[in-house]
């Protein structure tokens, strides 16, 4: 009985790591200045279906080179955290879906921005996902829906293409 | 002897249903899903948004690795934008390359036939197909420069 639920314990260890993607991952520790506030609208997981959203935070080099930071859970409605300034920047979005009962069991889908932030200037992001949509917005200043501060993603910077599937 | 072609006639309409899977421009165009949109943009205005936003969300590929079909391989959505003075068509198409699913051109999501209507209007003809009518209000959304997000595609049909 002992070793069932030690197996059990194993089996469900496992299966939440690979859920969670990023587990072994860092977690980003945020700068001190709060830059980018968050406003996330997500679905919310039941019994079929459980959802997780993450954005991944790298650092950018010369060379289209990457320094993984860490990892933000997407799972408060408002989140502020502080990302470095004056170096290029990729900005992963991701929406992972458990499907309890069909083929993949996890499906996962990302969208990026390669951004160099300025220092003392503020910024949002709009992360939305639902059963159908997602999207990941960001904006100069901390309002977001206005269309003129909209931040454009940049698809033909050489480092996108080096990205390929991520944007 | 009426099981057996019970079974048979249900077989035939699966593979049947199978078989009519809607490829290329021309044959989404004669399916009758077909809606109009007017849209307050200069016909320059709406191509690149629809160009923008089809390259952003709808250009995206997928590793399959599952012990159900068999094998390894690999899916992709490719956009096209053919874009000419007078007219354009948008339209994306899934390609399997996953042994025992299907390997090539497997399926296409929508069409946007797109004409300018005067200097400030645009015209989209959009067809879209049985399984993709999250295209019905997105694509007219992303034409007007909208910040409608994309859809959430994954490896598998």
């Amino acid at each position: 009985m002992l070793t069932i639920s030690r197996i059990g314990v194993a089996v469900a260890s496992i299966f939440l790591t690979v859920l969670a993607g990023c587990a072994s991952d860092p977690a980003y520790i945020s700068t001190a200045d709060k830059n980018l506030h968050i406003e996330n609208k997500l679905i919310e997981s039941g019994f079929a279906h459980k959802y997780y959203s993450y954005l991944y935070v790298s650092e950018v080099d010369q060379n289209c080179q990457f320094k993984y930071l860490g990892y933000v859970a997407l799972d408060k409605p408002i989140l502020d955290i502080g990302l470095p300034t004056n170096k290029p920047l990729l900005l992963r979005a991701e929406f992972a879906t458990f499907n309890r009962f069909s083929q993949p069991k996890v499906s996962r889908i990302d969208t990026s921005y390669l951004i160099q932030l300025k220092p003392n200037a503020k910024y949002a992001a709009d992360i939305q996902r639902n059963e159908i949509m997602y999207k990941f917005t960001l904006y100069n200043g901390q309002m977001i829906g206005d269309p003129k501060r909209r931040i454009g993603k940049n698809n033909n910077n050489a480092c996108s293409k080096i990205i390929g599937t991520a944007d | 002897m009426f099981i057996r072609s019970f079974v048979f006639f249900v077989l035939l309409g699966i593979v049947g249903s199978c078989a009519a899977e809607l490829t290329t421009p021309a044959e989404l165009r004669e399916w009758d899903a077909v809606t109009n949109h007017e849209i307050h943009l200069p016909y320059s205005a709406v191509v690149q948004n629809l160009k923008r936003m089809g390259d952003e969300c709808m250009n995206k590929e997928f590793g399959t690795d599952t012990n159900l079909i068999g094998g390894d391989g690999s899916t992709q959505y490719v956009p096209t934008a053919n874009i000419g003075p007078t007219k354009a068509e948008f339209y994306t198409q899934w390609y399997s390359n996953t042994p025992g699913y299907g390997e090539g051109l497997q399926w296409i999501l929508y069409v946007a036939d797109v004409t300018p209507k005067g200097e400030k209007m645009t015209k989209v003809v959009l067809y879209v197909s049985p399984t993709s009518d999250w295209a019905q209000s997105i694509i007219p959304a992303w034409g007007r420069g909208e910040d409608a997000g994309c859809p959430i595609l994954s490896g598998f049909r």
